[in-house]
């Protein structure tokens, strides 16, 4: 049923324009590598036990990331593809996966997305850092200005593409980022790293150490400065920052067997437009503990707190407070069934101080609770089907229906093909439901004439998404994913004149089909030398029902996504010690705001100078003087060539 | 066939085709995890004191007991140093089910093997062999130390708690490399 529809959708969607250049490219980017050369293992054996721990193995993410394991679009990006790359901020590491969409759009603010509805208040995507959401119910986005790791304690950034709302929950439509850090254990001694660029500054201090009763730990603390960057026109865009952030990580035990307990405070300021600067500050306190039970079924239990406070001039100032508590359990019965259930219970209360629009109540407690089941059967030798559902409460529509059903196919030890099925939703955020301006309406007969009176009957957006996937090691040096998807959305948020009463309110008065598909692979030429590229071709179309006065056209529903984009990268390692990454990206254009397309190169060049001592030299938007990526001319930023410097040094 | 079952299938076919005429397994690819894991079983014994009845004093021949990892037997066996078997520090033998473990001071069991490992792995303790992994988890089902990737590096954890049971000692070096260790608890 699942195939014969996702089949259906393709001939339908015929009209995608898929270059044979690029065809071509990936067919010859299939070719096995020849000039590989034997490792040689006495040589190996011949290195200190402490340079043996620090060899760096190639190739090895398709066998840390078990081939068959996930029937999903998935991708990783390494701890070790991020330092390689030069990335100093979180936004522009998400960028290296090829199945996201990111859109610079100004200093400190990003869009980012994927398959589509891209946005500077993008809500569609799940954010989670070491399985904290960073997702703000205010907007159901994330404020990216506010969140920040030491990318070097980064163990891989699993970027998934496509509905996750099964295990996820709710506003895991278009996809999940998974930010994952490095145990305790794996981030031992003293590092100090500074970076800097015309713009951009980064300091990190970071200890790792043992505790008494075989645990570990790791301190840090970071602070990163931001200069304004430019407008097209010259002028200053006001949205440099500045932002301090400690935090603590320690690990008991092994992962699927252990505790873990860490936690992270911030403060900063944003600069903004026309206002004095946007303070922000958080904390947060997260422990999770998992438990190996007789009969080898697994349990997970964690709890976070997590506080957050945003004074932003001229618009708001939120204080949330939210309490997260999650349990799973994963067994395996009958030999053939591998079942994973669990529950969770999410409380925020936010605490708002209104400006000029109000959020009304201005203070709310939301709450979320869930229980899910998935059960992943071995249909044959090399057939399973996975079958999940997840039903979530929320305190705006009651309950939601989360199911997903997938099939993987193993045709060989080095393959996988998979098909999915799966419902998800974006469930009201305060900006939906509870946004009334100007705080102080004129009030007629007793009414208040509001211009945006709300959105008491907004409901939640669905999307239901058929995939269809391919993934295989073609060789030990080759590798290649493919993923198809159709999604189709229904109840797309819209502006609608108020039907009781004066002004406008948001109602659900449009749908949207999502068409695309998505290709990455990799080629590790010789041991030193490795390409990668991803590209993805996709078409976002939406549409108003036959009723609708639709206001908010003019930010559009989808009219910031372009119909292509792909990326290229080159590591070489070009002596011992020394390696240069090339990375080209090409974003096709943007239909409203128009934003012409642009490809941007970017190269970082790292010197292993001793054990301890690590420098490299980035080069950033090297083609051309500068491009912009998001927002209406001309007063939209613009990313000029520049060139930056780190320094590591590790104890 | 519309283009864009053409899109898909192309290239998956095109990679499908060179995957069963490619070369059947990673002989000669990139420097592999099993190079590494090889060169770790080759160094261990510097690191490890077996109890005398597992190994006489001065005996200097050590015995790498290997199932489920052909690959890494492999590359064991081409390493110059075992060449000369008269001379070679190390001895690799490639273990099937059943097989009698007497006389092996490591074993090392594939992530393949793992599974179906148990009575193996319990003979191993009570012999005083020194119990190598890749699978997660082993290490609560004896195993003492496990191989593990962790930031693009083969790195491994340690229970010391099993392989003092075994009678073995580990050396400090080892330990302080090791991401975590699990120790007895004594308190």
């Amino acid at each position: 049923m699942a195939m014969s529809r996702s089949a259906t959708a393709f001939d339908s969607s015929s009209s995608i324009r898929f270059s044979l250049g690029t065809l071509l490219w990936f067919l010859a980017l299939a070719l096995p590598a020849q000039a590989a050369a034997d490792p040689d293992v006495q040589e190996l054996a011949d290195l200190s036990l402490e340079d043996l721990a620090n060899t760096r193995v190639t190739s090895v993410s398709k066998r840390s990331e078990p081939i068959g394991a996930a029937a999903a679009s998935v991708f990783v990006i390494t701890g070790e593809s991020i330092r390689r790359a030069g990335a100093t901020t979180l936004p522009e590491a998400v960028r290296l996966a090829p199945n996201i969409q990111v859109a610079r759009v100004d200093a400190r603010n990003y869009a980012v997305t994927a398959r589509g509805f891209n946005n500077a208040f993008e809500n569609k995507l799940l954010v989670l850092i070491d399985g904290r959401s960073v997702y703000s119910p205010l907007f159901s986005g994330v404020f990216w200005d506010a969140q920040d790791v030491v990318l070097e304690d980064v163990e891989r950034i699993e970027v998934i593409s496509g509905p996750g709302a099964t295990l996820w929950g709710a506003n895991a439509v278009n996809g999940v980022i998974n930010i994952i850090t490095k145990a305790a254990g794996a981030s031992h001694g003293v590092l100090a790293s500074v970076s800097g660029d015309r713009e951009h500054s980064v300091g990190t201090l970071r200890h790792g150490g043992a505790l008494g009763d075989g645990g570990r730990f790791r301190l840090y603390g970071k602070t990163v400065t931001h200069q304004n960057v430019l407008r097209e026109n010259g002028l200053s865009h006001p949205t440099g920052y500045r932002r301090a952030q400690a935090g603590f990580r320690a690990d008991w035990g092994q992962p699927d067997e252990g505790l873990t307990v860490q936690g992270d405070a911030y403060s900063g300021a944003l600069h903004q437009l026309g206002t004095a600067d946007i303070t922000i500050a958080g904390a947060n306190l997260l422990g999770r503990k998992t438990l190996r039970l007789a009969g080898g079924s697994e349990v997970m239990a964690q709890a976070y707190w997590d506080f957050t406070e945003r004074k932003q001039p001229n618009a708001f100032i939120e204080h949330l407070n939210t309490v997260d508590l999650q349990f799973q359990h994963s067994l395996s019965l009958a030999a053939r069934h591998r079942i994973v259930w669990g529950g969770g219970y999410r409380l925020a209360m936010d605490r708002l101080i209104n400006g000029p629009f109000s959020f009304l109540p201005a203070e709310k407690n939301l709450h979320w609770g869930n229980v899910f089941i998935q059960d992943e059967i071995d249909l044959s030798a090399n057939l399973r089907l996975i079958a999940g559902a997840k039903f979530e409460h929320n305190n705006y529509t009651g309950m939601e229906f989360l199911p997903t059903l997938r099939l993987a196919w193993k045709p060989g030890a080095t393959s996988l093909a998979w098909g999915a099925a799966s419902r998800t939703v974006r469930a009201p955020s305060r900006t939906d439901r509870d946004i009334y301006s100007p705080s102080n309406p004129p009030i007629v007969g007793g009414v208040p004439r509001y211009g945006i009176a709300g959105g008491p009957d907004f409901d939640s957006e669905v999307a239901n998404v058929l995939e269809l996937g391919y993934r295989i090691q073609a060789t030990p040096s080759v590798s290649f994913s493919a993923t198809a998807f159709a999604s189709d959305y229904a109840r797309l948020r819209t502006l609608e004149p108020n039907p009781n009463g004066p002004g406008a309110v948001f109602l659900n008065k449009a749908s949207g089909t999502a068409r695309g598909l998505e290709l990455w692979g990799a080629w590790q030429v010789v041991p030193a030398w490795r390409l990668s590229a991803g590209l993805v071709s996709q078409r976002i179309d939406t549409e108003l029902a036959p009723d609708s006065r639709d206001a908010s056209g003019a930010f559009g529903l989808a009219t910031t996504d372009p119909d292509l984009h792909w990326k290229l990268r080159s590591s070489y390692d070009v002596a011992s010690g020394h390696s240069i990454d090339l990375m080209l990206r090409y974003y096709g254009k943007l239909e409203r705001p128009a934003v012409p397309a642009y490809r941007a190169l970017d190269l970082n060049y790292i010197w292993q100078i001793n054990r301890h001592l690590e420098l490299s030299v980035t080069g950033t938007n090297l083609l051309d003087a500068a491009h912009v990526e998001y927002g209406p001319a001309p007063n939209r930023a613009a990313y000029r060539r520049k060139v930056g410097v780190k320094l590591v040094w590790r104890m | 066939m519309t283009a864009w079952r053409k899109l898909v299938v192309v290239p998956a076919l095109a990679c499908l085709s060179l995957a069963m005429g490619g070369p059947a397994r990673a002989e000669g690819g990139a420097a592999s995890e099993d190079a590494v894991k090889a060169a770790y079983l080759y160094k261990l014994r510097n690191y490890i004191e077996w109890p005398p009845r597992a190994r006489a004093p001065g005996d200097a021949m050590t015995v790498i007991g290997i199932v489920g990892a052909d690959e890494v037997a492999g590359q064991l066996q081409a390493m110059p140093a075992l060449r000369d078997p008269r001379k070679a520090p190390v001895t690799v033998r490639r273990l099937r089910t059943g097989d009698a473990l007497s006389g092996v001071h490591i074993l090392y069991v594939g992530a393949s093997y793992w599974t179906r490992a148990g009575p193996m792995v319990a003979q191993a303790g009570a012999l005083a062999i020194l119990v190598v992994s890749e699978t997660e988890g082993a290490l609560a089902e004896g195993s003492m130390i496990n191989f593990r990737l962790a930031d693009e590096r083969i790195r491994f954890d340690i229970a010391l708690d099993t392989a003092e049971k075994a009678g073995l000692k580990m050396s400090s070096q080892l330990l302080t490399l090791a991401l975590s260790v699990a120790r007895e608890r004594k308190k």
